[in-house]
């Protein structure tokens, strides 16, 4: 009696594996079935390759894949609805996000509600129902891990984008850690899945490139700054910003010592607008500071502060720490409330409503406790602009007295 | 890709379960090879049970309760003994029974045409 070796066995198990045996238990029966049948004929023609063709050949091309099939729809005829249901809910997830993502392009109105309603469908029901059918359908335990891998990464990724699209915060901390799931567990889980199987080997690494390919990009895209060009004119614009702030502050020094010594001029009115423009110009300053240094705490004070004044493009890709300016000696609610006094004071001088332009959007979120961590660029130009805007209206405030 | 044989498949793919019962009720245990090759020597090579037909049978018995496996290392592979279980054993012999009526059935049916027929003679 012929005895199959381990060599001959294993390649009749990947063999079968390849042509789309998938749960654990069907495979073990083929193989030992196959084995059989190749060991009876064995007693008569000594040429194992030629009758593994041969026997092989019996199944047909998609022989084993049918035997799959049948077997996996015997066993999950009861869940045929749920199948069905849950291919349902794949597609109207996708059709819902593309038609949101066209409305958000276009800035139609709805666009949120479709992507809340689409990432829900996608990440709470098709991806835990999907590994639910595949657990049903007994898969081989590599695969079940590797399943529960992929529908983890895929949940938090999708979340993350989600979140991106939203504005919402800790976006950027879930699409990575999905990412990490993805390269890190389910991709080795994949590769140890299908390399050992020959005739899988090409689509094998062909998806492995493809998933670090998306990765990467994903990754680029999450974690892109700005281009040279817009670094450039970013910078640019944040010196010439500086420069007029102390421009105006000169220049409203020089109207006041003016002003001060006028005999019909209200002294104590300049006085107040005086101390008023230039706290807020104190607050400002120490709050760009503090909210700079918070974020990044590798860089010396003096070189944030350097930074700050000449070389602006070191740190503007950099992200500061909004609680650093919720509370201590500068807060966003302290300059609000001091911005809010000296509209008081021009509304004195001009006799109507007086609002200082500012971000007001913007203003809102750095207070709001839900966002930390936030790019420096925009809240220091946030900030810097506010404050070019109060010593102007200063300077028309001392303008107007003086006529 | 059914029960090869010279059956057509509609005959034979209601009684694939019953007859794969009725095997392993007067054996212990068997394994998916030997249930194809008794099938062939019982029946002269007139029923030929496929795989494509008996494994799935086989585990979605399997799955219903009526049939568990031993698992045996057998050369360099694993080998797997289908058995009978407790609910298996009465089903087999509520299905043997309810089949075998069902052919003294057929058997009348099968006798009273050609009566009719010398009838209307």
């Amino acid at each position: 009696m012929v005895c199959l070796n381990e060599n001959q066995v294993d390649e009749i198990r990947q063999l079968i594996e390849a042509k789309g045996a998938e749960m654990e238990e069907l495979t073990n029966d083929l193989l030992d079935h196959i084995c059989c049948m190749i060991e009876e004929r064995m007693n008569r023609e000594s040429d194992f390759r030629k009758v593994l063709d041969e026997t092989m050949a019996v199944f047909g091309n998609n022989g084993i894949r049918n035997i799959q099939d049948e077997t996996t729809f015997l066993l999950t005829k009861n869940i045929l609805a749920m199948k069905k249901t849950t291919h349902i809910i794949g597609i109207a997830s996708a059709i819902l996000l593309l038609v949101a993502t066209l409305f958000k392009i276009y800035h139609w109105p709805g666009a949120g509600l479709m992507y809340v309603l689409g990432g829900f469908l996608l990440s709470f029901l098709f991806l835990p129902l999907m590994l639910t059918i595949k657990i049903k359908e007994k898969i081989s335990k590599p695969r079940i891990w590797l399943n529960v891998a992929g529908t983890l990464s895929g949940f938090i990724m999708v979340n993350g984008i989600f979140f991106k699209v939203m504005h919402w915060p800790y976006a950027n901390m879930l699409t990575t850690t999905g990412m990490i799931i993805a390269l890190f567990v389910f991709l080795p889980l994949y590769i140890y899945a299908y390399i050992r199987n020959k005739e899988m080997r090409t689509t094998t690494i062909t998806t492995a490139v493809l998933v670090v390919g998306a990765m990467s990009m994903l990754f680029a895209l999450v974690k892109l700054h700005n281009s040279g060009v817009v670094t450039e004119t970013m910078a640019n614009i944040h010196y010439n910003m500086n420069n007029e702030i102390d421009n105006t502050i000169a220049f409203n020094k020089v109207l006041f010592n003016e002003l001060k010594n006028d005999s019909i001029v209200d002294v104590n009115l300049i006085n107040e607008a005086k101390t008023k423009a230039a706290k807020i110009n104190e607050t400002i300053e120490v709050m760009k500071l503090q909210f700079s240094l918070a974020g990044n705490e590798k860089l010396a004070k003096k070189d944030i502060k350097q930074a700050l004044e000449n070389n602006y493009p070191s740190i503007m890709n950099g992200k500061g720490d909004l609680n650093a300016i919720r509370s201590g000696s500068v807060t966003i609610e302290a300059l609000m409330l001091d911005v809010k006094s000296f509209e008081g004071l021009l509304q004195q001088v001009f006799g109507k409503e007086y609002k200082i332009n500012m971000n007001k959007s913007n203003f809102d979120i750095y207070s709001d406790n839900h966002y930390n961590d936030f790019p420096l660029e925009i809240v220091v130009n946030d900030l810097t602009f506010l404050n070019i805007e109060v010593q102007r209206q200063y300077t028309s405030l001392l303008l107007a007295i003086k006529k | 890709m059914y029960i090869c044989s010279m059956y057509s498949k509609e005959l034979l793919k209601g009684t694939l379960k019953t007859i794969i019962l009725k095997l392993l009720s007067e054996n212990d245990r068997m394994y998916g090879y030997q249930i194809t090759q008794k099938v062939k020597e019982i029946t002269e090579g007139k029923i030929n049970l496929t795989e494509g037909a008996l494994y799935p049978a086989l585990h979605k018995l399997e799955a219903d309760g009526l049939l568990m496996t031993e698992k045996e290392v057998v050369g360099n592979r694993m080998r797997k003994y289908y058995k009978l279980t407790k609910t298996g054993n009465n089903k087999a012999t509520e299905m043997v029974d309810e089949l075998k009526q069902f052919i003294e059935t057929l058997k009348a049916i099968m006798n009273v045409a050609p009566q009719n027929l010398s009838w209307s003679v």
